[in-house]
């Protein structure tokens, strides 16, 4: 049943008058120099249809903002693609479904790369300001073990270019903001907001894919932890 | 929405990617209001928009007469909504990952009045939203339409295929009916309020 059908009763008999249709087409930008004028002297013999009118604009600001901000989503939604053979993919939806453990994978994979690189970071790594926010992670596999400080957002970017260039990495979501907060005091704005990752693999056994449910406990297709065994135990892929 | 993008590019029938995209970024603001009109309270609009650009992208070909685009489209939307409304099923809002708050909008540190202006804005914003669903759908459409930055009344009346004059007054008498909903929303709230702050001091006074 949607709301629709739970309407109320209204008086839907009286007809507009012209004060309604008038101070209507002005609201709505809709009104010719011959409407305003009309209006004006309706205006002069009653003051009161200012401030109905100045009324009738508030509510239409409020509700428009309101309507504007709950269509804003649609600014993220994309045809699908159509994939030879593969019929129409809902690529927004798929991203969407898939996101969650994908982001969780790619943090996984950006965590794992230093680990298994022996800790030995990238060329340039541990310089520049975003070091001030970084953690800490500690180099193994040199002769004199030392802490390397690699920000997130540098780790970040090696996984994407490198997966870029492997072919692993197809492409990152745009990040989705689910929360923020003001600071205060002119600190700034502290914001929470999910990144993802669409990525590319070959799994030695795909076992397939479960119906789980996700971080959100909505009902989603996920691979088999197999799958993602496989992807990242490293020399497979 | 620009009058030349709004128009059906002769390659978006014959399924040419790039045109039917451009159509997509022309209508998708209000086809997204049409879906608010008629969908459940818990359906998810983006859900609701990505089936429609399927649908979209399966059925373009079908679309014989540029000139019913409007039209068209909002049938897939209304669809869409009545399909979700159907299989409409309970879905829990899972993103609510820290705090409750909604994320609004952060310009540094306002006063407390202007926060509380603020704060009334968006709910009276939010209230009108909620009782414009439960109004006829002939007077919700238009009003969702109209809420769309930049809708003129003449597209409104394009894409439900009416006169000028009918969307006209149907904007008058839902507005109208809109704001009977909202006095008697408030008064309800203003009487449960207060049945509210009388009934511990009823408590207290009785043995």
């Amino acid at each position: 049943m949607t709301d629709a059908m739970k309407t109320p009763a209204f008086d839907q008999g009286r007809d507009p008058t012209r004060e309604d249709v008038l101070i209507g087409r002005v609201t709505d930008g809709e009104a010719s120099p011959g409407d305003w004028t009309e209006l004006e002297e309706m205006a002069r013999r009653d003051a009161g249809v200012w401030q109905r009118l100045a009324e009738a604009q508030r509510a239409h600001a409020r509700f428009e903002q309101r309507v504007e901000d709950a269509i804003a989503i649609c600014e993220l939604v994309e045809l699908p693609r159509t994939q030879p053979g593969a019929g129409v993919l809902r690529f927004g939806m798929a991203l969407r479904q898939y996101g969650g453990w994908a982001a969780a994978a790619a943090v996984s994979f950006a965590w794992l790369g230093v680990q298994l690189s022996g800790g030995a970071a990238p060329q340039g790594y541990g310089t520049g300001a975003s070091m001030q926010a970084a953690g800490p992670l500690m180099g193994g596999g040199s002769q004199q073990p030392q802490a390397q400080y690699v920000s997130a957002d540098e780790l970040w970017s090696s996984y994407l270019d490198s997966g870029r260039q492997s072919g692993r990495v197809l492409g990152e979501l745009a990040p989705v903001m689910v929360n923020a907060r003001d600071l205060g005091d002119g600190k700034g704005t502290e914001v929470y907001f999910i990144r993802g990752v669409i990525e590319r693999a070959t799994a030695a056994e795909v076992r397939g894919w479960s119906l789980r449910a996700d971080d959100t406990g909505q009902p989603r297709f996920v691979p088999d932890e197999d799958v993602l065994r496989v992807k990242t135990s490293g020399g497979a892929l | 929405m620009n009058r030349e993008q709004a128009k059906l590019r002769p390659g978006a029938a014959a399924g040419d990617e790039d045109s039917i995209r451009a159509l997509w970024h022309a209508h998708r603001r209000w086809v997204a209001a049409i879906l608010l009109a008629h969908m459940p309270r818990d359906a998810e609009l983006e859900d609701l928009l990505q089936d429609v650009a399927v649908q979209v992208v399966r059925n373009i070909d079908r679309l014989k007469d540029p000139a019913a685009i409007r039209p068209w489209l909002r049938t897939i939307a209304v669809n869409t909504a009545r399909t979700a409304g159907r299989r409409r099923e309970v879905r829990r809002r899972g993103l609510h990952l820290v705090g409750a708050g909604s994320p609004g909008r952060f310009d540094g540190a306002a006063s407390a009045a202007e926060e509380a202006a603020r704060r009334e804005a968006r709910e009276e914003g939010e209230r009108a939203m909620a009782l414009c669903r439960m109004l006829p759908e002939e007077y919700r459409e238009p009003l969702m339409l109209r809420a769309v930055r930049g809708m003129s009344y003449r597209q409104i009346a394009d894409v439900l295929g009416v006169p000028v004059t009918t969307i006209e007054t149907r904007l008058v008498r839902g507005r109208r009916m809109l704001k009977e909903l909202m006095e008697r929303d408030m008064a309800r709230r203003s009487e449960e309020a207060r049945e509210a702050s009388a009934a511990p001091a009823k408590g207290r006074n009785e043995p």
